[in-house]
């Protein structure tokens, strides 16, 4: 597939003018400047930067965790900087899916069970959850550890798990912080290729944060930050890419 | 969703198991504590039920003075009775079955080198029938006997034990109050009636042997009678207050210095005694069932706290704040509910073996359990709101970041 990003593609995030800042009055720390940025349907964007120069508010002004302290946040053309936190907990549910540095997969529940659980606040029914949820960790290649507890797999494993569940209730977009962080190379670039998998087959819009300029060379786009500013957005062709 | 909720909840508890145990033990132990005390309370009630069913609802009672209302004793110096009253009573009030004088006083009886302090009364037969006191052997007084001062006695189930021990007593001599006299019957025992009060320690004599031999005067300090009917007791009351009056001679604006006393109302303070011991039993134990709510909310927040990150993990996948919350709520509700459900058994438990020790009757209402179910669910809301609100309201990225 090598259609260009072109105005008939639907953007599907968008930020605004936006601007983040920490802290109380008095003592005001500026996370994020007037940054605009969009992201349009099935594309793969990653974002760079070092420490401290915002993409981590970004990410998480896109994925709607959080809300602007000026300017605006689009999901899907709609603003989300006012809403209630459970309307934008709403929203969210319905578009996102996340992948965290750290799987964060909840102890003593199964592999299923882990994978399970946005079913079940989606208030999908017992057996349809389990079929798709069996499905979806087949999907990422854990079809023989359904039933193994997280501390029974291995840390690439468990990573994997996270992603199930960050897909398995089909959203539109996926929005992944530094998720091959915490996994040795081998492991890591396992887990990339299946973001890139999933973005290629599924047309999944991904929004990715590293700091491994390795990871951001197989990117088709990338945005520099630096102290709190987005200062580069470069779009390269789409590379090829195993699977 | 609530389903789920709870299914989420049974989870996180689950998780932590002996920490929910605890936690539920709190609310064991408070519901189990109101429990018990309104069980035992409850049959105090109705022991005294019993008792005024027993002594017969047409039952009523004149005394000497007036009891201030509320108030204990403090009664109104006043004149005794008299004989004449009696008679007087039996004449011109209708309605009556017995009108029986009564009067009595503490005294000493002895047999076979035997003392023993009993209550003396004097009276005439037909009391025991107005009681409806059966004899349990021998018989009761003649009138020959009653009118003409016979020195015989009729004595209680204490008495006869005491004195007699195995043998039934009649026919034998008896010294009461320093009167020798014989043993014609025995009353039935009447079994304990409350706390200190022992109806059957009584030894009952002829009044006019009480009167010239040991009371060494006229004077009558109640009359006992039975009405045929209790629908016609308040007429009865009527007639029977304005003759007295009349017999006292008092004016129209003086108060009664005598008591007209029915069952009725014995049984109306008697059971709002009851009813106020046993509120006030279940409000010290309602404390500790505070206490245990206080304590589910302090695990409450302690488990916020400490799952601080698996609620971000949560609001992350999907879960709205109002799930979150729900699920807080559904846990606490649950251990309430749980530690309500075991304290019933408890508290039923603990009843069933200290009822016959305090020798009151093992009463259960299944509308104080229903009640206590309900106070242990409204605590689990009420105290376990504020942690789940403060759950619901935490913010997904802090929250994230807390390890």
């Amino acid at each position: 597939m090598t259609r260009a990003r072109q105005g008939q593609r639907q953007v599907v995030l968008e930020l605004a003018r936006a601007s983040r800042v920490y802290g109380r009055a008095g003592s005001t720390v500026p996370a994020l400047r007037d940054v605009d940025l969009v992201v349009t349907d099935g594309e793969f964007l990653t974002i760079v930067g070092p420490s401290g120069s915002g993409k981590s508010t970004c990410l998480n002004l896109l994925g709607c965790l959080d809300a602007p302290s000026e300017g605006e946040v689009f999901l899907c053309g709609r603003a989300t900087s006012r809403l209630a936190p459970e309307d934008r907990a709403a929203l969210r549910r319905d578009h996102i899916g996340f992948v965290l540095q750290s799987p964060n997969l909840i102890a003593r529940m199964s592999a299923l069970q882990n994978v399970e659980l946005p079913l079940v606040y989606r208030g999908v029914d017992r057996v349809t959850r389990r079929a798709r949820a069996q499905e979806t960790l087949r999907a990422v290649g854990l079809g023989s550890r359904l039933t193994h507890a997280p501390d029974e797999l291995s840390g690439g494993q468990q990573q994997r798990v996270a992603i199930a569940r960050a897909i398995v209730a089909e959203p539109r977009i996926l929005i992944a912080d530094e998720p091959t962080g915490a996994l040795d190379t081998v492991n890591s670039a396992a887990i990339l290729n299946l973001l890139h998998e999933l973005n290629g087959a599924l047309g999944l819009t991904i929004v990715m944060v590293t700091h491994d300029p390795s990871i951001a060379e197989r990117s088709p786009r990338v945005c520099v930050f630096r102290d709190g500013r987005l200062v580069a957005d470069e779009v390269r062709g789409r590379r090829a890419h195993a699977g | 969703m609530l389903a789920e909720s709870v299914r989420l909840a049974l989870e996180a508890l689950g998780r932590n198991a002996l920490r929910s145990a605890l936690t539920a033990l709190g609310i064991l132990i408070g519901v189990g504590a109101v429990i018990t005390m309104i069980a035992i309370g409850q049959g105090a009630s109705a022991n005294v039920r019993d008792e005024i069913a027993r002594l017969g609802s047409e039952l009523l009672t004149v005394t000497v003075g007036q009891r201030r209302r509320g108030g204990q004793g403090a009664s109104i110096a006043a004149g005794a009775f008299d004989y004449a009253d009696v008679e007087a009573i039996r004449r011109e009030v209708r309605g009556l079955r017995h009108v029986v004088p009564l009067a009595s006083r503490p005294g000493r009886a002895t047999a076979r080198g035997v003392n023993w302090n009993v209550k003396v009364i004097g009276t005439e037969s037909a009391y025991f029938l107005a009681r409806g006191w059966a004899l349990a052997s021998g018989r009761t007084m003649t009138e020959d006997e009653t009118y003409n001062g016979k020195p015989v006695c009729i004595i209680g189930e204490t008495v006869r034990n005491r004195l007699f021990g195995g043998g039934d007593g009649v026919g034998q001599p008896l010294r009461v109050a320093g009167v020798a006299c014989s043993v014609i019957g025995v009353l039935a025992p009447r079994g304990q009636s409350g706390a200190a009060d022992d109806d059957d320690n009584v030894v009952a004599v002829p009044f006019d042997m009480f009167q010239r031999r040991i009371q060494g005067s006229p004077d009558i300090q109640g009359i006992v009678m039975t009405a045929y009917a209790t629908a016609s007791l308040e007429r009865v009351k009527i007639a029977l207050g304005g003759l007295l009056r009349e017999r006292r001679g008092l004016g129209a604006g003086e108060a009664d210095d005598f008591s007209l006393l029915d069952m009725r109302q014995v049984a109306q303070s008697m059971t709002a005694a009851t009813q106020t011991l046993t509120l006030f039993l279940g409000a010290i134990a309602a404390v500790s069932l505070v206490v245990g709510g206080i304590g589910i909310m302090n695990i409450m927040l302690v488990s916020v706290t400490e799952r601080t990150q698996e609620i971000g993990v949560r609001l992350t996948i999907g879960a709205l704040p109002s799930q979150i919350r729900l699920q807080f709520l559904c846990e606490a509700v649950i251990l309430t509910v749980a530690g309500g459900l075991l304290g019933i058994v408890a508290g039923l438990g603990a009843a069933a073996i200290a009822a016959p020790r305090l020798a009151v009757p093992f009463v259960t209402d299944p509308a104080v359990a229903a009640a206590a179910l309900l106070v242990a669910a409204v605590l689990g809301i009420g105290f376990g709101y504020a942690p789940a609100v403060k759950a619901a309201a935490l913010d997904p990225v802090e929250a994230l970041r807390q390890r």
